[in-house]
């Protein structure tokens, strides 16, 4: 089991992995700096599940800070990329839905990017590892 | 006779005299002569000496002079050598100088550096938690309207509202096809 897959399962879309890689960033910056994470810094820092599941790990790490947070930049790197093409911007609730379903039955390592499409009144467009389907009004 | 025994004997002397006289008088002139010569010979002597000793006081001078050139061409080469010493331990001088301000003139611009580096990220960071609540917020809102915008041009083309539950219901169907299809 990956020790980081607690973070990589909460990580539902491709933006919330952007923002916890440009975290990683800042922190791996401090590290290299102060050999410590500034804790003001982190209370900066955007308010996120699989962000403050990061950080709660991260305290528990007691060496070699650094080399867990590149190894979790290197995990989320490596995490598989579903585009979603659909007709509205769908709400935080069916997002997390849709989320929810992408991680239980295609796996815990895939992130989404939803994209709204005006050329889709209702269903969705997918592309999956250079593999497309759609099924669309 | 005897008178003129007298009279030869006196003539004898006085012939005598005059000889001797004569005799007195040439060498007188002789010895003249001589002192003339010897005079001139010392004369010639002297002039000779001292045209010697003229050529030789010319020829220390001429030497002094040979001399008193090259002591100053050494002179000259002593003191460029000095020069060029002085001017080599000043440039070392000057330059350990240089080397030690340009260190300390890093090690400052590395604390100025640093001090700004971190005032920066002090102030990204508190511009991207403003940035990401106003987001945050600026999200909720478009949220709420683009779902009502949506709902409106939907209807429009389709005639009909399709909620937000159904848009569900048709992606999670689509999603569920494409795995049937081991698209996923």
């Amino acid at each position: 089991m990956n020790i980081y897959s607690e973070i990589i399962k909460k990580i539902g879309t491709q933006e919330t992995a952007e923002n916890i890689n440009e975290a990683v960033d800042i922190l791996c910056n401090d590290m290299y700096r102060l050999n410590k994470v500034d804790d003001k810094l982190i209370s900066k820092l955007p308010q996120d599940d699989a962000l403050h599941e990061a950080m709660n790990e991260l305290e528990l790490v007691k060496t070699e800070k650094t080399e867990w947070l590149l190894g979790l930049k290197k995990a989320i790197k490596e995490m598989r990329i579903l585009i979603l093409d659909v007709a509205v911007r769908l709400d935080l609730k069916t997002r997390e839905d849709v989320i929810e379903w992408i991680k239980r039955n295609v796996g815990e390592d895939v992130v989404t990017r939803f994209q709204t499409n005006p050329e889709i009144l209702a269903g969705a467009k997918i592309i999956f590892e250079g593999r497309y389907y759609e099924k669309k009004v | 006779m005897d008178n003129l025994v007298i009279v030869i004997i006196l003539s004898g002397i006085v012939a005598v005299l005059v000889v001797a006289y004569l005799d007195l008088v040439r060498k007188s002139k002789f010895m003249s002569g001589q002192e003339v010569k010897a005079q001139e010979k010392a004369r010639l002597k002297s002039e000779m000496i001292l045209e010697e000793a003229k050529e030789r006081a010319m020829q220390i001078v001429r030497e002094a002079k040979m001399l008193s050139e090259d002591q100053k061409d050494e002179l000259e080469e002593q003191w460029r050598g000095v020069i060029r010493k002085v001017s080599r331990e000043f440039e070392t001088e000057a330059e350990d100088e240089v080397k030690g301000f340009r260190k300390s003139l890093e090690l400052e611009a590395v604390g100025v550096e640093k001090a700004v580096a971190d005032r920066i990220e002090k102030e990204f960071a508190a511009a991207k938690q403003q940035i990401e609540e106003y987001k945050k917020e600026k999200l909720s809102r478009l949220d709420a309207e683009i779902v009502e915008i949506t709902k409106d041009a939907v209807k429009n083309v389709v005639g009909k509202v399709i909620p937000m539950g159904e848009h569900k219901r048709l992606i999670i169907s689509a999603l569920e096809e494409a795995k049937r299809e081991h698209i996923l």
